[in-house]
Order: C-alpha cells, then structure tokens, then sequence
C-alpha cells in the first residue's frame, strides 16, 4: 500500500476570465528572491474565482482521493475559503460535462506568520474518481461566501493524493 | 487563441483609460503579431491621439516591414523608424517589443525588439532615430489604450495579435527575451491578455490591474505555438512512450512528481 502525490498542474490550466487571478514569478512577493518559478495568485475579492484543472488519474488509483492546495499569504488572521467543483470521467465519456459531479470546500485559517505555507485539503468521493479517467475541475477561493483573509493568497501547488488499495 | 484584426478597418480592442496605464514613462511592450499583409500606418497599438494632446503609438511603416513609433513630447516628439524590415515575412509570428524612456541616453529613448518562434529576440536597426525633447505629454482625459488600431479605429493591424503585455518600466533586453517563449507577470506589469482565450468577450486582463479590452469586430484565431499559456509544464519531456513501472520510478527519472501534459500509457 502505498499513498501517493502528484502536481496536477499542467498544460491545461488555465485562470478564469476575472482577471482576478494570474500566475507570477514567486520572487514578486517573496523578500529573499532564492527561486524564480511561477506560483498563482488569487486576488482578495468577493467573487469566486477559479483556475481551471485537467489531469489523467493515474492507472493505479484506487481510493482516496484528495485534492490539497498549498498556499501562503501575507496575512496572519481570517479564514480562507477553497472550493474544488470537479466532474471525472472515462476519457472515452463526455468531456463536456453539464454539471459537476462533487463540489468540494475547505475552511483554513490564514498562517500564523506571513509567507508560511499552509495546506487546505479537501477528500472526495472515491467512487467519483477510477484509474485512468480524466478528471477536469475548478479550484476556487470562494470571495463571494466566508474567505475572511483581507489579502491575495499565493498557491505554491495544488496536490492529487491517494492510495493504490 | 490569438484575434484576428483587419477584417475591418476598425477591429480593435479597447482598454478603458486608468491610473496604470496613463503617460506612462517609462513603458515597456511586449506583443506576438502574425502580419498576413503589410500596409502602411496599421496600427499595433496607441493610446491618445496625435491631434488631442499626448500619444504613444506603434504601426507598420511602408509595405516591407519595419515599424514605426512615436510619443509625444513637450518640446519635440520622438520618432524611431526601422530599417531593418523586423516584419519583412507575413503569415509568420513575430515577438514584438517596443521600449520607451524619456532619460534615456541619446539613441536610446526607444527601442524596438523583434524575435520569432525560432529566433531570440534581439533590438533592431533604425533609419530614424529622433529622441525629441522635453517631458512626456499627457494624454487627453479618458484616452483609451487600442491594441491592433488606434482612437480613430480606422487602420486596423492586418493579422493575428496573439498577446499584448505592458510594463510601467523599461524591460533590458534580457527580460524582454525572458517574457518572449513564456510571458508571465513580472515587477510592473500592468496589461497581460493572451487574446482571444475568452472568444471575443471581454478579454480579461492577467496583470490583477483590472485593464481588461473590449472587442470591436476581431475574430478569435489560434494562438501562436508557444505551449501552454498558463500552465507549470514548460521545462519537461512532452511525451513518455510507454513502459514506465510506477509512479515513484518516474519520479526517481525525474526529480519530481509528473506535472504535465504527457502521454503516459503506464505508471
């Protein structure tokens, strides 16, 4: 048995047309300017924004299933609202999904000093999910219900976790 | 996706006048442009117009491709013109940059930078070269900025624009060529559309300044080949054959967890 983890985002992602979030050199809000790689940052609004994600779930995927966003702020007080709506299917299946399959959110507490990473994860219906499908799904910071944070939030990653049994 | 301009005189897309994007000095763009045809004085892209006060523009000049660009100053305007023909090949894309700074050296107020997809950009050749004199003019009040015309909306870029970037600084050279394969937001960005990923709805801008364009008549078109627009993918293998036993093999291949676009028939 084993648990594994994989970056799931690739090519297909793509922010939504708010404008209100972009990807940007880590160096722009990071003081010690060490690693230049992009990171994407979610403006402070009070809309739902999203960034949208493709990925094939990997042929030894069988239960489990966890979608983790690892984020930090600059603020140090307020609550951060992640939603992770997602539709899976066989990729011989519709691709053009009329509703999502599950909708999934988290509460996290802002870090307590800024700049710290924080990791938001949300579980979702095993069922949902089979090898080899083709999951495609939005990560949201939820402006428009209880994100209470009063700053961008920078996502470092965004995680696919699960088990092999 | 990428807009197609000069199906019409007047395509264009418009970005409302604010405090970003205003008189700026120094300025710094960053565009990819697929001319299908070259015509004298078609528009790449302006903000403010040469008879209401001040102006930047950038347009092609004559019909073998060099480019021209002008802002207005208190005492004299500046005026660069190519000689090199940058644009001499249509139905190809070009990474365009254009740079402007009033204290600047002589000779270099303006640059022009101009790569293609195969090619590092690299500052091209000028016939004319005049930095003009004192401060930079403002624009008229609500001037907006026009990618692929200006105010007039009568000299429409014949071709596709692909993306338009704009800094409130002077990009060197090796920045504007860090932004040429991958344009990302950097330290003074404050336009980035890739056109055309939202059709011709409103075209948001990526900068987080709000300077989203407003479609008038372009048609959506495929984007130039540059990989994903968005996406953390660029610096890996876009193809695994087969044959790889597990996960946690691949990553001992690579050094990380998978994170792009690969074919991957096995784990």
């Amino acid at each position: 048995m084993a648990t594994h983890r994989l970056s799931i985002l690739g090519f297909a992602t793509l922010p939504d047309a708010s404008g209100n979030v972009w990807f940007e050199p880590a160096v722009l809000t990071q003081t010690n300017d060490r690693y230049p790689g992009l990171v994407a940052r979610f403006k402070d609004t009070g809309t739902k924004d999203s960034l949208g994600i493709r990925f094939p779930v990997p042929n030894n995927y069988v239960s489990a299933p966890v979608i983790e966003v690892i984020w930090t702020t600059t603020a140090t007080s307020g609550n951060a609202i992640w939603d992770f709506d997602y539709s899976s299917a066989a990729k011989t299946a519709s691709l053009d999904p009329s509703a999502d399959e599950e909708s999934l959110t988290v509460t996290t507490a802002a870090p307590g000093s800024s700049q710290t990473g924080v990791a938001s994860q949300m579980s979702a219906t095993a069922a949902n999910i089979a090898a080899n499908d083709i999951l495609q799904g939005k990560l949201s910071r939820d402006g428009a219900s209880s994100d209470t944070i009063a700053a961008d939030l920078v996502v470092y990653d965004v995680i696919f976790q699960y088990s092999d049994v | 996706m990428a807009l197609t301009f000069g199906g019409a005189s007047s395509d264009r897309v418009e970005i409302t006048a604010a405090s970003s994007i205003n008189d700026l000095n120094p300025f710094t763009i960053v565009m990819w442009v697929y001319p299908t045809s070259l015509v004298n004085n078609k528009k790449l892209c302006q903000k403010g117009l040469f008879a209401t006060g001040g102006f930047f523009g950038w347009n092609l000049n004559g019909t073998g491709g060099n480019l021209e660009t002008s802002v207005r100053r208190a005492g004299a305007s500046t005026s660069y013109i190519t000689n090199s023909t940058p644009l001499a090949i249509t139905n190809k894309w070009y990474c365009v940059a254009l740079t402007y700074n009033s204290a600047a050296s002589a000779g270099q107020v303006h640059n022009m930078y101009i790569g293609d997809l195969t090619t590092i950009v690299s500052e091209a050749t000028y016939g004319t070269a005049t930095d003009g004199s004192g401060s930079t003019s403002a624009q008229a009040a609500g001037e907006k900025l026009y990618v692929g015309n200006f105010g007039s909306a009568n000299q429409a870029f014949p071709g596709h624009i692909a993306f338009f970037g704009m800094w409130n600084r002077e990009l060197s050279l090796g920045e504007v060529q860090d932004q040429q394969f991958q344009p990302h937001k950097t330290s003074g960005n404050v336009v980035f559309i890739h056109l055309g990923f939202n059709g011709t709805s409103t075209q948001p801008d990526w900068s987080g300044n709000g300077n989203a364009g407003t479609v008038t008549g372009a048609s959506q078109s495929a984007h130039v080949p540059l990989g994903p627009p968005f996406g953390l993918s660029r610096h890996f293998p876009y193809t695994v054959a087969a044959a790889v036993p597990s996960l946690d093999s691949w990553y001992q291949l690579t050094g990380g967890p998978v994170r792009e676009n690969h074919i991957v028939t096995s784990y």
